[in-house]
């Protein structure tokens, strides 16, 4: 009797520990790239019929993945149906995306094949790429360029939210324009940029979505008037 | 909730207020400022590109796709989805279960109350005398049954008379 209760002890702390080792691996691949993560859950979410989840990816990504085939493509209609059909083909293959690699690098691979068909089916002759090279365009600098691309209706309109979102932050107070400018520009985490502006995370937390807010708020009449969706 | 939804627009959320925050997103009355969040991080990373219509042309699309279920994720509700789709099955069994339990019962019943007739004459003194010793509010019904020693036995459930055959 004594061993079987001492048995039973055993094996209960055999799987805390076990639960404890899953959790402290998650936790480590999360310090890698939680990115990778939230946008796991989002397709996770995809999956089980939530259309708006993948509303959230497309929002995240289609900028990304405009500018990814622009390399591609050059003209501008052309690349926002390519796109778009991008963007279709991953959603009805979304049951399909096992998690292996990240969403975006799936996601890239699905616009490349689908660039690729529109660039065969024209009779042009589309150029290779490996990963080598979808990785400089993603760190490509300068979207100068790719904007001079634009019609000139995109052109006007992009410029007009540049310029609102800078006017923006200019009128920011300082703790608000250092912290946002810290984020998206430095590309810091909430926790270096807390030790920089010597202030508790929660501060941090709360001065990002301020100035996010702030900004968003004056976007808002200049989105609507080319969109009514947003 | 836009707060904590600019926290999981920088992935600076812990796992379970990622979860908590989407199921709060998808709801479909509720609007959230995602889209301007990534408008703005675009426009601070010099990455804006392209028109604003797009993404909403994109999403018209999403929506007249017929919803994808099913998939890889291996979530609790998903599991849930599963064990629900038992019970049309178990239910099944369970209903022909109490069906048979009742047929059974009721051919049982039927052999219990079916009235077996004496087949014995029982002698009117033996009926006189089973009737004197009854209170007068006792039962008038009188059952049959053979004892050990294959005596045939009256009983009413008050008194108790042998017959010796």
């Amino acid at each position: 009797m004594n061993t079987a209760k001492f048995l039973v002890a055993d094996s209960h702390v055999y799987n805390i520990k076990k639960n404890i080792n899953v959790e402290k691996k998650l936790m480590e691949s999360s310090s890698v790239n939680p990115e990778r993560i939230v946008d796991q859950k989002l397709v996770e979410k995809s999956q089980r019929g939530d259309k708006k989840a993948f509303s959230m990816l497309v929002e995240k990504y289609q900028r990304r993945l405009t500018r990814l085939l622009s390399r591609m493509v050059r003209d501008q209609s052309e690349i926002e149906d390519i796109v778009q059909d991008s963007f279709i083909k991953a959603y009805r293959a979304i049951n399909n995306f096992r998690g292996d690699s990240a969403f975006y690098t799936w996601l890239y691979r699905i616009g490349i094949n689908t660039a690729k068909n529109h660039l065969v089916k024209l009779g042009k002759r589309p150029k290779a790429m490996n990963d080598i090279e979808i990785e400089e365009i993603e760190n490509f600098e300068d979207a100068q360029d790719l904007r001079n691309l634009e019609t000139p209706e995109n052109s006007m309109a992009s410029k007009e939210i540049i310029a609102s979102v800078n006017q923006t932050i200019e009128t920011l107070p300082d703790e608000l324009k250092e912290a946002i400018q810290l984020r998206e520009i430095d590309g810091l985490s909430y926790e270096e940029i807390s030790d920089l502006m010597n202030c508790p995370i929660g501060t941090v937390r709360s001065r990002i979505f301020r100035a996010r807010e702030a900004i968003a708020e004056k976007l808002k009449p200049l989105i609507e008037t080319t969109n009514k969706r947003w | 909730m836009n707060e904590k939804l600019s926290s999981l627009f920088d992935n600076e959320l812990e796992n379970h207020e990622i979860d908590e925050i989407l199921i709060q997103t998808s709801k479909k009355n509720k609007k959230n400022h995602w889209a301007y969040y990534q408008l703005i991080r675009d426009v601070l990373q010099n990455n804006h590109i392209g028109s604003e219509k797009l993404t909403n042309n994109i999403i018209s699309a999403i929506d007249k796709e017929p919803t994808q279920l099913g998939g890889f994720g291996r979530h609790e509700d998903s599991i849930k989805v599963r064990k629900l789709n038992y019970w049309p099955i178990a239910a099944s069994f369970a209903a022909f279960f109490v069906i048979g339990l009742t047929a059974l019962n009721l051919s049982e019943f039927k052999s219990i109350d079916s009235t077996v007739l004496a087949e014995v004459d029982i002698p009117k003194d033996l009926i006189n005398d089973h009737y004197a010793s009854t209170s007068s509010n006792g039962n008038f019904f009188i059952q049959t049954s053979h004892d050990e020693s294959h005596q045939l036995v009256f009983s009413d459930g008050l008194s108790y008379i042998k017959y010796f055959e």
